[in-house]
């Protein structure tokens, strides 16, 4: 769609007048509530509580960016998360992409069932695994370990990343990989050469779906680590005690953790809307 | 022969390793749940009745329990609204990130920032938002004639204003996701369907009605899919704004397992309520999966 | 043909990952074993927020003196001032008796559970009365189940009533040492109210949270009601009971006192309307309501005192006693180094340094007195006091679970959406039906 020329017909005028109605306001809804955590980082007493809300700090503190980024509960869970999160997405993917070519592709018994299945232990709520999984995490060794971490994350990514592979190895057309098989093509390499160029984009969505998970999950995080291998979301949490909040240091943390995901989600978002854009073969 | 039964068992090797994990710590934390809701287990209690068999004992217990079946009735409430404004939001932000304008760019950032964020993080944020006095949404809501004094009026004290802004939170939060899939699309449909539409002189509405939307209805259930599957599990939200208040008003269905869980560390009735929010989330998706399987399946 | 070879080769590449992954696995363990044996590690969890790095400087002071026995302390994640996380996380290593972590930092509230359980060792031989006895009676009393000691107390929480001493000089008011009864209390705070607009009543963290039973154990048990009577029967829904939430009710739905924040805001909200804001009269809370008011953010450096809790006409009043308590593992690998190092952290000489450090409130009774402290804090004496009249919440095996079932009913009838009798009938209905304990007919 070229948008550079005005409509003429008032009907396209009055729809173009609507989208500029729904880009201020869905942007703004997305926007403010993170905005607003983002000043509150640079806010000190007694701005936080003020009645009406201050909204824009009398003496931003931007130092307090860098002390949060080096505190010794903070950096440590930056770093773990980092690992945390790409191993994840790595060993996830790795064992998502032939599983979902084959349930696509093959004509397997029990096709139907797996895929049911998957979508049953997704239905489970994660709440009833924590206890089961405390004990499974300390019967491998792993507990207060990185490892302890990723095995849960990549049993949680796998689900999905079958769901959201699937529709797009879907979307390869059938008849070029047959072409290759006729030619004489192992299906492992038709896989390889064929399947996985033409999915890249189903590929980046499910790694930054399983990346973003990955980064941001709390629960599980919390229940198999002590203090060695703590995430980021929990080291943003810990600003928060029984008895005060730091909030200049809690929003502060927070954005600093949002950035990350932030910054992947823009590269690969790029990346999925190109794909898709170019591929795209119907009818 | 030895061949004809390689290829048989070749496919599953592709399955193996991702189901080598999903078993291990997925489903057999998973058995383990609905084993342990056919036995009596009070974690913090050493009785010697710990471990017994007890058959559906846990079951007849749960269903007698009325902040049961008031956490069912605030988990429809939540989940169904929350999906039915995540299907507006998402809709008509995919469909606005979709057209082509100035700085269409730093809008598509500005979709993922609620995704970017922690849930915990996310909610706590929020539930200051909601706070009487400095919380901007009072004010707000001030400032648009709908309450008279924002230092004394507290939405979250009152039962449906307090739901209310759970599910504008949990929408805010899980509408990005939604619409990235129905972005994704929205880019598959081809430019010359719309082209030939118009031609035929199809204005903007109709365009929408009878061309997108029926090519948009597999992503939609995917969309919808998931979004229903992280309302109706995950807890963060309600549990950091309201925990369940004002008293039980919006205490739904996860947050309840959870206090049954690491409140009362009753795990035998906490592995009968696991159980039944599966076949209860099974069954109220049953029709989408259905449709959802026939799709994908289609070879 | 290029089928075949191109399987064969996927297996090969399996079969090495999974070779590797073996041997560098098993190759890593015995490396790990083979290791010289380093210094002993004592591991303790401690609170999330460390007032003035107390904790911190202890830490390091221990471990320039014992270069063998090293202590790591870490912070125990509260999900935003949530008791329960910090108990659930505590309750999976007790259960699991774990090696990992030797110092549990536990809540009065848990001293039945753990005791019952054998989740913490019993402290009898290292722990004697003659110890004990310096330390706040009832965390001691909190801790001691069937006979033996399961914990040393470090910091003491008493709910105090804050006010603004400045203000209240002004004023000619003096807050009695009976304290006031409830409604003279409201009526007075509402007619400061008038003299100063903009400030309000009572900051009072009454959010759906163990914190609001704290409260409301203040205003039950300064009407005498309970929730056991003497037989053992639930007497929470009798008059008494709810002529005492009536009076929380009304504080906050009729007198209207308290900022509307406090019924939903996080755990610290009143003491920030109190202390950072300097917008409140009155603040009920613990002690460390102090420190903060001293430091450069506050706005009531020097302004503020405490006193006595009001209380219901007939009766005294109640403070509620909490706090927290260090135990040692059952399944701690050094418990005899653990206890050398609970014994340095609960020493009077530590506990002394931390407070005159500006850290947590400490327990012990003989520092009460101490001129040095009194210098940094002088308010010990007076807020110590408090724990004379003061209540407990019921120390059963269960009361969390008992906790979980009553937090909604009152905060119900506190938010306004269920009237005092409703929720007590409500609470004490569902109290009978868990514990499987009859309703008192009184």
């Amino acid at each position: 769609m070229k948008g550079s020329k005005g409509p003429a017909i008032p009907s396209e005028r009055a729809s173009r007048v609507l989208l500029w109605v729904g880009i201020l306001a869905t942007g703004a809804f997305y926007l403010v509530p993170y905005l607003w955590m983002v000043l509150t980082s640079l806010k000190s007493n007694p701005e936080f509580y003020a009645s009406p809300p201050v909204v824009f700090p009398a003496n931003p503190d931007f130092f307090r960016y860098v002390n949060v980024f080096f505190a010794s509960n903070f950096f440590p869970t930056l770093r773990n998360s980092v690992i945390v999160a790409t191993i994840t997405t790595l060993v996830t993917l790795a064992a998502v992409i032939p599983a979902s070519y084959a349930l696509v592709r093959f004509q397997m018994r029990g096709r139907t069932t797996l895929l049911l299945l998957f979508l049953a232990l997704m239905l489970f709520p994660p709440i009833s695994f924590l206890g089961y999984l405390f004990t499974l995490v300390r019967f491998f060794g792993v507990f207060d370990n990185i490892f302890g971490v990723i095995l849960p994350y990549i049993a949680l990514g796998i689900p999905l990343g079958i769901w959201v592979l699937t529709s797009f190895i879907k979307s390869v057309p059938v008849e070029l990989e047959e072409a290759a098989l006729v030619d004489g093509a192992g299906r492992f390499e038709v896989l390889r050469k064929i399947v996985l160029p033409l999915t890249a984009p189903g590929i980046a969505a499910a790694a930054l779906i399983i990346f973003i998970t990955a980064w941001n999950e709390f629960t599980i995080a919390l229940t198999v680590t002590l203090y060695a291998a703590r995430t980021v979301t929990i080291g943003v949490v810990l600003f928060m005690g029984l008895y005060t909040i730091n909030w200049g240091e809690l929003t502060s943390a927070a954005v600093i953790a949002s950035l990350p995901v932030v910054i992947a989600a823009i590269i690969a978002q790029r990346l999925i809307v190109r794909g898709l854009t170019a591929g795209a073969v119907k009818g | 022969m030895a061949k004809a039964r390689y290829e048989r068992v070749y496919p599953y090797l592709y399955f193996f390793p991702a189901l080598f994990f999903a078993a291990i710590f997925v489903l057999f934390p998973a058995l383990q749940t609905v084993y342990a809701s056919f036995f009596y287990l009070r974690v913090n209690v050493p009785s010697p009745q710990n471990y017994m068999f007890v058959g559906f004992e846990n079951y007849r217990i749960l269903f007698s329990d009325q902040r049961f079946y008031n956490s069912i009735m605030n988990s429809l409430i939540y989940t169904l609204s929350s999906v039915f404004g995540i299907f507006l939001l998402s809709l008509i932000t995919a469909l606005v990130a979709n057209e082509s304008f100035r700085g269409r760019t730093i809008y598509r950032a500005c979709i993922l920032i609620p995704w970017a964020v922690a849930n915990v993080v996310a909610s706590q944020q929020w539930k200051y938002l909601y706070q009487p006095g400095f919380g901007l949404v009072n004010w707000l809501l001030y400032w648009l004639g709908l309450v008279s004094d924002p230092n004394t009026y507290n939405l979250l004290t009152h039962p449906t204003a307090a739901m209310l802004g759970l599910i504008i939170t949990n929408v805010w939060k899980s509408a990005p996701f939604v619409a990235l899939i129905l972005l994704g699309g929205l880019q598959s449909i081809p430019d010359d369907f719309y082209e030939a539409a118009k031609v035929d002189g199809a204005g903007p509405w109709r365009r929408f009605r009878s061309l997108t939307l029926p090519l948009l209805v597999p992503y939609i259930n995917i969309g919808l899919l998931f979004a229903g599957l992280v309302a109706g599990t995950v807890i963060d939200i309600v549990y950091v704004i309201t925990q369940g208040g004002p008293g039980n008003a919006t205490e739904v269905m996860p947050l309840y397992l959870y206090r049954v869980y690491f409140w009362s560390w009753d795990f035998g009735v906490a592995g009968a309520f696991s159980t039944f929010m599966v076949v209860f989330s099974i069954l109220t998706m049953i029709l989408l999966i259905r449709s959802l399987v026939k799709y994908l399946l289609k070879a | 043909m290029a089928e075949k070879v191109s399987r064969r080769k996927y297996l090969w590449a399996v079969g090495g990952v999974v070779v590797v992954a073996v041997v560098a696995g098993a190759g890593y363990y015995a490396y790990e074993a083979t290791k010289p044996k380093g210094p002993i590690t004592i591991h303790q969890t401690i609170h999330a927020v460390d007032p003035n790095e107390q904790f911190g400087k202890m830490t390091e002071k221990w471990n320039a003196a014992h270069p063998n026995v090293q202590l790591v302390q870490y912070k125990g994640s509260t999900t935003g001032g949530a008791v329960a996380d910090y108990h659930r996380a505590q309750v999976e290593m007790a259960q699991a008796k774990s090696p990992e972590l030797d110092i549990f930092n536990l809540d009065v509230i848990w001293g039945a559970e753990f005791g019952e359980n054998g989740w913490a060792i019993q402290l009898d031989d290292k722990f004697p009365e003659s110890e004990r006895a310096d330390f706040i009676p009832p965390m001691i009393d909190a801790w001691t189940w069937k006979g033996h000691i399961y914990a040393v107390p470090w910091m003491t929480d008493i709910g105090g009533l804050w006010y603004r001493k400045d203000i209240l000089d002004d004023e000619g008011i003096k807050v009695p040492a009976e304290g006031w009864e409830w409604v003279e209390f409201f009526g007075i705070v509402q007619d400061l109210k008038k003299k100063y607009p903009d400030m309000d009543g009572l900051a009072i963290d009454n959010a759906r949270s163990e914190q609001l039973l704290c409260n409301w154990q203040e205003f039950l048990a300064s009407n005498g009601a309970d929730f056991f009577d003497e037989n053992g029967l639930i007497r929470i829904n009798d008059s008494v009971a709810v002529e005492a939430l009536q009076t929380m009710v009304d504080m906050v739905q009729k007198y209207k006192i308290c900022h509307a924040a406090t019924l939903t805001g996080d755990l610290d909200i009143a003491r920030a309307l109190f202390v950072d804001q300097g917008k409140s009269l009155f603040h009920r809370n613990w002690n460390y309501v102090w420190g903060t008011s001293l430091s450069a953010t506050s706005k009531v450096k020097g302004k503020i005192w405490v006193g006595t809790l009001p209380h219901h006409p007939g009766h005294n009043s109640a403070h509620c006693n909490g706090g927290w308590s260090w135990s040692i593992s059952p399944g701690s690998k050094n418990p005899e180094e653990t206890w050398e190092v609970v014994k340095f952290l609960t020493s009077k000489e530590t506990m002394k340094a931390m407070m005159i450090g500006g850290g947590f409130t400490q327990a012990r009774l003989s520092l009460v007195n101490d001129p040095d402290v009194a210098k940094v804090v002088p308010i010990f004496p007076a807020y110590v006091d408090l724990y004379k009249t003061g209540t407990i919440r019921p120390k059963i095996v269960q009361y969390m679970a008992v906790s979980d079932i009553e937090q909604p009913y009152i905060h119900a009838a506190v938010s306004g959406t269920k009237s005092p009798k409703d929720a007590l009938d409500g609470f004490a209905a569902d109290l009978s039906k868990f514990l499987g304990v009859g309703i008192s007919k009184a």
